[in-house]
């Protein structure tokens, strides 16, 4: 096996120590035939509309190409239209 | 590709629903959903979850165990302590947070009664699912050891698994030549409860009865609006309304400034596995008062420029500030990192190699 595919649970951001590391690790993990995929763990979605947006801006600007998110039950949801 | 619904928005007013939905939707992950694009529907060979957090470990269990992966954690943080003494310390440091954050007595107690029993369980079932875990990788040997005895053998430690980018080496050396000595500024290295806010702006207003009144604290950070509004009433009863400032979230090149111009960073956090924000005021010769936790212990002490005091000493840590400010000549050494960040990333990453391939 030359490379791998790898499913990364991540927030990859600059808000933190932490999601600042993952943001590193997803780049350099490229440069080492490790594919990251990126998969956005629930919390992603507790935060503003606004900050998603600006988020996911940040994550297309680095270059990161969101894979998939996590939904919880629609029990945390409301339909506001 | 990327959409964000706008129609459909979680509670993210409501208090506490981060809290709420992890213990929930961890009690019943298979009602959680996951989306995976289409167009990349390919064999993943493994799953690996970049934080420690309940949310991130769940996800990446789910994933692992509905399209059979090996699941790998790398673990930033400890995710929970063995030690008691730690463990009373840390809920000092939120007891006291709850108390600035929410003034209302009854209020607080329910919060904090609900927010314990959530930390509870949450901690239970994070312990459940690391157990199921292939493979468990720490940033720092700190973490095991904060972990417990019985999780020596289950983590590899890099030890450390931080050090500086080499985008951040650069722009270090960049901002340390510009910079033409220090202002009369001190940096508050953390925002957070468990991260020591209350107690540095405690100890701040202790530090500014011995020390020159031009001084200014900064806190650098994304804090909530309702957060903050209560933090500058506490900071007002404290007199300190114009000698703290919160920046709010500022770029990386504009934080690492003001490290340079600080005379001090002052670092009350309880919890840590290898702050990358010492490592940074290191470099950028700011000297560091922090609390003499194992993370700390293990990668700083004995450092020029690094004091520790005991965990939550408050006046140690003001009397120490103190000492470290009206210091004209404060030699700080930059810490002594055998490995690169190019050395960690490669043995990160041959250690997943070599797991998945075997």
């Amino acid at each position: 096996m030359t490379e791998i595919n790898m499913a990364m649970v991540a927030m990859p951001f600059l808000y933190t120590g932490g999601t600042y590391r993952a943001l590193l690790s997803f780049k350099e993990y490229q440069k080492r035939d490790i594919n990251p995929f990126l998969i956005l763990p629930w919390t992603f979605n507790f935060n503003a509309p606004e900050k998603m947006e600006k988020d996911i801006r940040f994550l297309i600007e680095n270059g990161i190409g969101r894979c998939g998110n996590v939904l919880l039950p629609r029990i945390f949801y409301i339909d506001f239209r | 590709m990327w959409k964000c619904s706008t129609s459909k928005n979680f509670l993210y007013r409501l208090p506490l629903r981060k809290s709420i939905a992890q213990m929930l939707a961890t009690l019943n992950l298979l009602k959680t959903k996951i989306a995976i694009e289409s167009e990349r529907n390919f064999k993943f060979h493994c799953v690996m979850s970049m934080h420690e957090s309940l949310d991130s470990i769940a996800t990446a269990f789910k994933i692992g165990e509905t399209f059979s992966l090996k699941r790998i954690v790398l673990l930033q943080l400890p995710p929970f302590y063995k030690n008691e003494e730690r463990r009373k310390r840390i809920e000092e440091a939120e007891n006291l947070w709850f108390k600035i954050v929410y003034p209302d007595p009854l209020l607080r107690e329910a919060w904090k009664f609900l927010l314990e029993k959530i930390e509870r369980s949450c901690q239970k079932t994070i312990k459940k699912l690391l157990n199921r875990f292939d493979l468990i990788i720490a940033v720092s040997r700190a973490i095991p050891s904060e972990m417990g005895e019985e999780w020596f053998n289950k983590v590899i430690s890099l030890d450390p698994g931080v050090a500086l980018s080499n985008e951040d080496a650069r722009l270090i050396n960049r901002i340390l030549r510009r910079t033409k000595g220090k202002d009369r500024i001190v940096i508050l290295g953390t925002a957070g409860p468990k991260k020591g806010l209350i107690e540095g702006l405690i100890a701040w207003r202790y530090i500014l009865k011995s020390i020159n009144q031009d001084y200014k604290l900064q806190v650098t950070g994304n804090i909530q609006p309702n957060i903050l509004n209560r933090l500058n009433v506490f900071c007002q009863k404290l007199g300190l309304e114009d000698k703290v400032l919160f920046t709010g979230f500022v770029s990386r090149e504009k934080r690492l400034s003001l490290i340079a111009k600080s005379k001090l960073m002052i670092y009350p956090s309880h919890v840590d596995a290898f702050p990358y924000t010492v490592l940074e005021a290191l470099n950028l010769k700011t000297p560091v008062v922090a609390y003499d936790i194992p993370a700390l212990r293990i990668y700083y002490n004995n450092l020029d420029g690094v004091t520790l005091v005991k965990e939550s000493d408050i006046e140690a840590l003001a009397q120490k500030s103190v000492e470290t400010i009206e210091n004209r000549h404060v030699n700080v050494e930059t810490p002594k990192i055998v490995k690169t960040w190019d050395d960690i990333m490669d043995e990160e990453t041959s250690l997943i190699k070599k797991f998945v391939t075997r």
